[in-house]
């Protein structure tokens, strides 16, 4: 049964010496952190990569939250603490994958660990972690009114494969990589309701 | 306004392409010509970069082998600060990843760009102390991301093909945004 504990509670229980809400959180918002890190990053290509970013992200977290780094401004304040902290990681861990800094200090500066809970702005990364759950919720209903046929193409799609082996796949036997794409855009034009 | 709109379509059908990373019916150049004066396709353009991501996001999340990873991830993290076990009752925590995981990195792009490296030579080419170099070269050890060879008395260190094959696309990624950023100036 899902944890209906608020964000700001389950840090006052961790604070409290309990780790064990550490885990709510971070299946709480892996999704979404990976999402955002994703969208955010130069190499979002390369899933290895994000991946290694988000398990950062959630390292300083887990750092932060030791350290009682995060003070809590009311429900909804986590969440932005936490969506600035991924935003921060991530700009830094790219520029260092481009630069190659030479000392941990450019990397890791003191000050790093006490990132403010900012007011919300037009670019928060929040809001983005946001735009990203309605696409989602989009994405599930239109998803869900298309053909066994055509949700087994947006999986191949999804999943990187190509014009030239989709067509190779037993639902797409006989058709071109012409009829393939106007399929996609079809239902992309769904998604988009027109 | 139908001409329009099938004129639309024709270039719908190339942000399709575009972002999925294939071949597009037109050159690249008249996409964006277009896009420079239309908007609708700039929204539309827009809306399947943003869509796609979440979707290829989704993808990867629901894969078996992904939630696996996160789980040892987490469970990672939460040995990090060493809260199990016996403890020491004095001292700081290290945070390894912090400490050891960077310099890691280093040494992983010094053996890309150089190639095999003499095993003593590592903590001067990275400028680290000895102790440290060589926890930093277990570390990829552990992970496989290199080899050793000795030849003679010599002990190599190297990076496997693997490694060294996503070096250089990372490279090539950087030398492609130097030269974007020196054609701007």
């Amino acid at each position: 049964m899902p944890d209906s504990r608020t964000d700001e509670q389950l840090v006052e229980a961790f604070y409290g010496g309990d780790n064990t809400p550490f885990d709510t959180i971070f299946y709480r918002y892996i999704e979404e952190v990976r999402a955002v890190m994703r969208g955010k990053s130069w190499f979002k290509d390369d899933d290895q990569y994000i991946d290694e970013l988000v398990g950062q992200a959630f390292d300083v977290t887990w750092q932060c939250l030791k350290d009682r780094k995060f003070k809590s401004q009311g429900q909804g304040s986590f969440r932005r603490w936490l969506f600035g902290l991924c935003q921060l990681e991530c700009y830094k861990q790219d520029g260092n994958r481009a630069n190659l800094p030479k000392t941990t200090s450019t990397l890791f500066p003191a000050s790093f660990a006490d990132i403010p809970v900012r007011a919300k702005k037009e670019t928060d990364p929040d809001d983005e972690s946001m735009r990203s759950e309605q696409i989602n919720e989009q994405l599930k209903e239109v998803l869900s009114k298309l053909t066994p046929e055509e949700q087994e193409l947006m999986r191949m799609v999804a999943d990187k494969i190509k014009y030239k082996d989709i067509i190779n796949h037993r639902f797409f036997i006989g058709h071109s990589v012409v009829s393939i794409k106007q399929k996609i855009y079809n239902i992309r034009q769904r998604f988009t309701g027109r | 306004m139908g001409n329009e709109k099938n004129k639309c379509e024709k270039y719908g059908l190339a942000i399709t392409d575009y972002i999925l990373g294939e071949e597009m019916d037109m050159p690249k150049e008249e996409l964006f010509n277009h896009l420079a004066s239309c908007e609708s396709c700039r929204k539309d353009l827009e809306n399947w970069r943003e869509t796609y991501s979440v979707m290829r996001n989704k993808a990867y999340m629901e894969k078996p082998e992904t939630k696996k990873k996160y789980q040892e991830m987490l469970a990672r993290i939460k040995t990090s600060s060493c809260d199990t076990g016996k403890q020491l009752t004095n001292g700081v925590d290290i945070n390894i990843n912090k400490e050891y995981g960077w310099h890691a990195g280093i040494l992983w792009s010094h053996l890309g760009e150089n190639g095999p490296t003499k095993v003593e030579e590592i903590p001067a080419k990275i400028k680290l102390d000895t102790d440290k170099a060589r926890v930093v070269t277990g570390w990829l050890m552990g992970e496989k991301k290199v080899c050793m060879k000795q030849v003679k008395q010599d002990k190599y260190i190297y990076l496997t093909k693997e490694e060294q094959e996503k070096y250089l696309q990372v490279k090539g990624i950087n030398i492609g945004q130097e030269n974007r950023q020196q054609a701007e100036k």
